[in-house]
């Protein structure tokens, strides 16, 4: 009897050192924080966080909930947050300000997110200087670039136009104050909006005007930790994506939990996705487009920017090299 | 175990083997041949891809409609192959849901783009969207370019799993079938080897048991069979040796009665004349002599009718067995007929066969018969001849001694008579 009750303790205090030394293991791991645009594009972060695909032994996330991809630079300038989920204008127009960050590669797609939303008895070819349209825009984001984009497709000269810079969650109130007559917003501000005011306003027909990627971003750091943290994340965010190819339904119902989203909307809007990890050359040639864009529209006649020390492929390089098909050319070869 | 049974077992474990290594070859073949099916596939998607990007390079420069037409035939063939691919599943459907995606998209942007290529004056949009058209078939091209380095990958884990795994399975049971198969084979022929043994001494009238083996009821039938046969063979058959034996004593038995008077046991009259006959020939050969006596017993008829014919019977068996005790074995007694007697004396002359004779008589004279309280003294009269040259036949010898014998009974009986 004395002998069991020895073994009891010996395994006893077995299990609890295991357990102290795997606790503690695991508490050694780094608190990352990454600012998510609440969006269904940040779908990988969401599943990847709610399914537990972080090694925890590497990475601890945190996520904070932005509005929209501007919000989720700035919140990472701020040192509120380790990486953002940006679109590819955010790092075109961020890159001239704040030089100090890196993309490391897109994790999903879309050519039908961002949306021009107009009052219904408004036609923007009927604009005129006398009599311009408002449109909301969100500053130095997918949001200018569309409406630029859209203007001269139509070939709407910018004189009948006033842009009005708001936030995100600012344009519906806008709308409802009679401040604006149209907004360039990203989903799901103008599904909400519009299913909100489906008899006032209506949705610009323009799907695959505009395909723009969202893509990982974070602060441009030199130590052994930081890389590691970036490679788990990234690790993460991979194995999202492979749920979300092999789990459609399920990945649909954790974003629709996350962002209190109706089902009709995320199974509508998830048509217009496409996930992949990648950095491609496709990557670099959109941002150069838009770089080129960028200036047309701001007049400006800046040297050509190389995008080579914004983009980092060794992190894509060691989760997914297969991915990996970019070049990116050095000052010599400029 | 049974032969069969042993055999079947074989069969079953050897078939086994085969239909697994040939199922999963077969399996690795199919994967291969769908890897194989699927790079074709991407490699069409690719030219297709490729035809869209010179177009548009193209169409940057120029407004010809002939292009457009020719970028929306590619587009729309694009469109019927990534649609052919959902009932074939050579791309994962997540993957191919992409790629439809995607082509939509070219789809629809070409038509902005083709808008506004129409108004010269808007040359930057123009530029914006074909370079935005090239920017997004790039990135189908990478997602193409995926599937096809993934097909890839397949394929050679595919090859290296025939390699590392398939193949040294088939060797394995190529070898444990071999080795079975020797093993089986050899042992058969040891089984085979000693009932051939067994039966090739059997054939040779040597009747042993076969020592069965306790590895085939089969083969132990077998020996039991043999065995049988061989216990009946031995005791119905006689060998040929016995046979010959017996054969070669009857025929003794038989020589021997046709040879010898049933009475005296002497030669018979046949034996002497054949006897006579070789030994009258070898010395007229050699020049050697040679001398007959006719014996022939006093009052026989006598005896006979005062003691009766058995005891007539015995008087001559008892003048024969004195007689045979005074020659020689090279020398020959037949019974010439009756109560006469020949006895033939090879290399001896008259002189020494009439001592012979003598010697005959004097036995008889001190050995009377004794029959049933009976004295019986009994005498003989004996004729002598030897061989002279003018004698040309056997026959001439015994007349010789036939006329010596009678003169001797003319002179009285218990005489001898030289001719």
């Amino acid at each position: 009897m004395t002998r069991i009750i020895w073994l009891g303790c010996f395994v006893i205090i077995t299990v609890a050192c295991i357990t102290f030394y795997f606790d503690n293991k695991d508490n050694s791991a780094p608190t990352v924080t990454i600012a998510v645009p609440r969006t269904p594009l940040s779908a990988p972060l969401y599943i990847a966080d709610k399914l537990s695909l972080f090694d925890s032994q590497c990475i601890k996330t945190n996520l904070i909930d932005v509005d929209g991809g501007v919000a989720s630079f700035e919140t990472m300038q701020n040192h509120d947050a380790d990486f953002s989920l940006s679109s590819d204008s955010v790092i075109v127009y961020q890159k001239n300000i704040e030089p100090n960050f890196e993309a490391f590669g897109s994790i999903v797609q879309s050519d039908n997110d961002v949306k021009l939303l107009l009052k219904i008895n408004k036609d923007l070819t009927q604009a005129t200087t006398a009599n311009k349209y408002r449109i909301a825009i969100i500053k130095n984001s997918a949001s200018e670039y569309f409406l630029s984009l859209y203007l001269a497709y139509l070939g709407i000269s910018h004189n009948t136009i006033e842009l009005i810079a708001m936030r995100p969650e600012e344009i519906q109130s806008a709308f409802e104050q009679n401040i604006i007559d149209g907004a360039s917003i990203w989903e799901p501000y103008a599904y909400e909006i519009q299913s909100e005011y489906k008899q006032h306003i209506s949705v610009v027909e323009s799907k695959s005007l505009y395909s723009l990627s969202f893509n990982l971003i974070g602060l441009k750091a030199n130590n052994l930790a930081s890389q590691q943290s970036t490679y788990c994340l990234m690790d993460g965010i991979n194995k999202a994506i492979e749920v979300i190819a092999n789990q459609p339904v399920k990945s649909q119902l954790i974003v629709q939990n996350r962002l209190n989203l109706h089902a009709d909307f995320i199974k509508w809007v998830w048509r217009d996705y496409w996930f992949k990890l990648s950095l491609g050359e496709s990557f670099l040639m959109n941002l150069n487009n838009l770089e080129a864009w960028r200036q047309k529209t701001h007049n400006a006649s800046e040297q050509p920017i190389l995008f080579n020390n914004v983009i980092n492929p060794q992190v894509m390089m060691r989760i997914k090299p297969e991915s990996v098909s970019i070049h990116l050319k050095n000052e010599r070869e400029l | 175990m049974k032969l069969k049974r042993q055999f079947s077992l074989i069969i079953t474990v050897s078939i086994i083997l085969f239909l697994y290594v040939a199922i999963i070859s077969f399996q690795s073949w199919f994967a291969i041949s769908n890897e194989i099916k699927r790079s074709n596939y991407i490699q069409n998607i690719n030219y297709l891809a490729d035809k869209l990007e010179s177009d548009i390079y193209q169409l940057q420069n120029s407004k010809a409609h002939s292009h457009r037409e020719q970028w929306l035939e590619y587009h729309s063939q694009l469109k019927q192959l990534l649609t052919s691919a959902e009932q074939s599943n050579d791309i994962p459907p997540s993957t191919l849901l992409n790629l439809q995606h995607q082509n939509n998209s070219l789809g629809l942007l070409f038509r902005y783009f083709i808008k506004v290529a129409e108004d010269n004056n808007n040359t930057d949009i123009k530029h914006h969207l074909s370079t935005k058209l090239l920017a997004n078939l790039q990135s189908f091209q990478e997602e193409i370019r995926l599937i096809s380095y993934n097909s890839r990958n397949s394929i050679i884990s595919l090859i290296t799993e025939q390699l590392y795994y398939t193949i040294p399975i088939l060797v394995v049971c190529m070898a444990v079938i071999s080795i079975a198969n020797v093993y089986f084979a050899r042992w058969l022929k040891q089984l085979v080897l000693k009932v051939n043994t067994r039966l090739n001494v059997l054939k040779k009238g040597e009747f042993g048991q076969v020592v069965k083996t306790e590895n085939s009821d089969e083969f132990n039938e077998v020996f039991d069979h043999i065995n049988s046969i061989s216990r009946s063979l031995m005791e119905t058959t006689i060998s040929r040796d016995n046979l010959q034996k017996i054969v070669t004593e009857r025929t003794k038995e038989l020589e021997k009665l046709a040879n010898t008077d049933p009475l005296t046991q002497t030669a018979t009259r046949r034996v002497l004349f054949s006897v006579g006959e070789k030994e009258f020939q070898r010395a007229k050969r050699s020049g050697q002599s040679l001398s007959v006596i006719i014996i022939d017993c006093d009052y026989f008829k006598k005896v006979n009718d005062q003691y009766g014919h058995l005891v007539g019977d015995h008087a001559l068996t008892y003048i024969c067995t004195l007689v045979t005790a005074e020659i020689r074995d090279i020398d020959t007694l037949a019974r010439f007929g009756g109560e006469e007697f020949v006895a033939l004396f090879p290399d001896t002359n008259a002189e020494s066969a009439a001592i012979i004779a003598s010697r005959i008589q004097h036995s008889l004279a001190q050995s009377p018969l004794i029959q049933d309280n009976n004295k019986i003294i009994l005498t003989v009269s004996i004729g002598v001849a030897e061989l002279k040259e003018s004698d040309t036949s056997f026959e001439s010898l015994i007349e010789q001694a036939d006329n010596a014998l009678y003169k001797a009974k003319h002179e009285g009986r218990n005489k001898i008579c030289v001719a």
